[in-house]
């Protein structure tokens, strides 16, 4: 591999990009006032209210949704694998399941 | 130079956040009059952030209520500095006419310090953006420049007052109450 | 020269600094085009410089039950991920800085990643409206992921190839993947605007009921590089779809083949700001236009109206295309 292509892989590109971040990180630095932990300055802000920090229950309709993103996210890879040469009825059945799922899950 | 760089910049964009220590809603109104499409304060680069986190400027309205003091003294903690604070209306200014009473403890500057007072009962949303703009006049010579014209344009007489101003006031009021009682 | 030009384009053009110039520009052009559109008069045009340098220089604050290293590392994720990203876009000829087979994926995944930072620094901050804000980002995902990257098959399928820049070569004589895949296009430009959570689906931040969501606990320089992710994705997801639907730098009547490089690079870049700055203007119209949906609403009607157009269309051109 030449140095442009390791240079240019998406692993390095992104540490570089991420390098270009903490330039800005230190560029704050530099201009910005210390931090003094004054009060309740380091406190969770809750309209000024004593809470815990602590993580929620999540109570959504996020897991009914994270099946059917798996679901497409799936079926839209297997239909990109090879756009080049992909067979018709392969790609249309997975179309049509794709679809029923959905229809199936948004029915009531 | 870079020095001059942040001074600028703190002057021409300061994020808003809007705090209600016991307004009866009155002043909390006339602030998103200001910030409506009429009055555009974006022009000076104001917008309303929902988090104190995020902002420069602290509007409060209302008197100080006893509920609220140690609440009002945490968000002010949880402003990142350089912070600071406009006290929209009457209320908030003295605590003016609660200022006695038994939940009252009286203006903002009872429990935060405060960089520029806007009275009024509701204050005018031209009076509060020319507050802000006023703030903004200490920091930067270019919002000074602007403020100074406004001054030449129109009476801007007790829109709004300094803190030393404020200083100033309440001493020569004491003075004449003390008068006015050694009289009687 | 071999090295000096990779890091050219990642620390200059198109990444880091143009990014950073082009997306404060366009910032302005947003927030100016509102304001007309309210009847104001808007902000000056050095405004979000103004804004950037002054969220720099305030204090930085991490709360103390935060989680250190995942609160200070997220913006940075965030930024990361779309700056590499513009690497494997075209943004002055049908040629991005680099490409390779299957660079189209990996440039929809780097967009991902701003959304699964903010959810990790709102859920790692454990602020109760942050928690919130970052259920939200999560459930917004799942609603817009899949028809965005429903729709951006549909050029990959039409074009026949997986990179950007061959897509984006396919349409130089003139025929915009706009004209094979219509609804492609439409589904891409409305999940475009929850993937940047701009109104009516900036449901994550909602400031009226969730103060600003997964950011609340941010100030500073990791606030400014927050905003500064969403203005560069806004840039890069802009170019993105201008090259896959829209041509790229292409444009009927301009000569690109009998201009010298650097003439044609220039006006390929003009070109592409233009079809950007369109679509600015589209997401401006719907901010101004819309207000904010519900986050179940939103989900249901995305995978609905979003997903189905996205599938159909694809299905007519795999089937026209064999």
């Amino acid at each position: 591999m030449t140095a442009s292509g390791v240079l240019y892989h998406p692993v390095t590109v992104f540490a570089l990009a991420m390098f270009a971040g903490w330039l800005i990180y230190l560029f704050g630095k530099a201009i910005a006032p210390a931090s003094h932990a004054v009060g309740g300055k380091l406190r969770t802000y809750a309209c000024g209210e004593d809470v815990k920090g602590s993580s929620f229950p999540t109570a959504y309709h996020l897991f009914h949704a994270a099946f059917i993103f798996t679901l497409l996210d799936v079926l839209a890879l297997v239909l990109g694998t090879n756009p080049g040469q992909v067979l018709p009825w392969l790609a249309g059945s997975y179309l049509v399941v794709g679809l029923v799922a959905i229809i199936i899950l948004f029915k009531d | 130079m870079l020095n001059g760089l942040v001074k600028w910049a703190r002057g021409k964009s300061p994020w808003v956040c809007h705090l209600n220590c016991g307004s009866c809603n009155g002043c909390d109104i006339e602030i998103v009059a200001a910030l409506m499409p009429r009055f555009d304060l974006e022009r000076f680069g104001v917008l309303l952030e929902g988090s104190p986190r995020h902002a420069d400027v602290l509007m409060t309205t209302g008197p100080v209520t006893r509920q609220i003091r140690d609440r009002v003294i945490r968000v002010y903690d949880q402003v990142a500095e350089p912070k600071f604070v406009v006290a929209v209306g009457t209320c908030g200014v003295s605590g003016a006419p609660f200022y006695p009473g038994y939940n009252v403890l009286g203006g903002v500057d009872s429990v935060i310090p405060v960089d520029m007072y806007v009275p009024g009962c509701p204050a005018r949303p031209d009076a509060i953006a020319y507050g802000v703009l006023k703030l903004l006049g200490t920091l930067d010579p270019k919002a000074d420049a602007l403020v100074k014209e406004i001054e030449s344009r129109r009476d801007t007489t007790g829109l709004v007052y300094t803190p030393s101003e404020m200083a100033e006031m309440r001493q020569a009021n004491e003075t004449s109450l003390g008068q006015t009682a050694a009289r009687s | 020269m071999q090295v000096l030009t990779p890091l050219f384009h990642v620390f200059v053009f198109p990444g880091f600094l143009f990014l950073i110039a082009f997306g404060l520009f366009a910032s302005w052009v947003d927030r100016k085009l509102v304001a007309k559109m309210q009847n104001r008069v808007g902000p000056p045009l050095i405004q979000p410089f103004a804004d950037l340098i002054k969220l720099l220089a305030k204090e930085d604050i991490i709360p103390e039950s935060a989680n250190r290293a995942m609160f200070a590392v997220a913006p940075l994720v965030a930024f990361a991920g779309v700056v590499a990203s513009a690497i494997y876009v075209p943004m002055w000829s049908a040629q991005a800085a680099n490409s390779f087979q299957g660079d189209l994926i990996v440039v929809i995944y780097l967009l991902t990643l701003p959304a699964f930072a903010l959810f990790l620094g709102g859920w790692y901050s454990t602020n109760p409206f942050a928690t919130i804000g970052a259920t939200r980002v999560l459930s917004q995902l799942f609603g817009y992921e899949v028809p965005f990257f429903l729709a951006c098959l549909g050029p990959a399928l039409a074009g026949g190839s997986w990179s950007i820049s061959e897509i984006t070569a396919a349409q130089a004589d003139g025929g915009w993947f706009i004209a094979a895949a219509p609804l492609s296009f439409i589904v891409a430009m409305i999940a475009l605007i929850g993937k940047l959570e701009r109104v009516p689906f900036d449901i994550p931040q909602a400031k009226t009921e969730i103060v600003s969501g997964p950011e609340v606990e941010y100030t500073g320089k990791r606030l400014a590089l927050w905003k500064l992710s969403f203005l560069a994705e806004t840039i890069v997801a802009s170019a993105l779809i201008a090259a896959l639907f829209l041509g790229g730098p292409h444009f009927w009547g301009i000569p690109f083949g009998d201009m010298p490089a650097w003439l044609a690079g220039l006006v390929g870049l003009i070109v592409l700001a233009v079809k950007i700055l369109l679509i600015v203007f589209f997401l401006s119209l719907t901010r101004a236009a819309l207000a904010r949906i519900r986050i179940d609403q939103m989900v249901e009607w995305c995978l609905l109206w979003l997903g189905i157009p996205a599938l159909v269309n694809l299905g007519i051109i795999i089937f026209t295309m064999s």
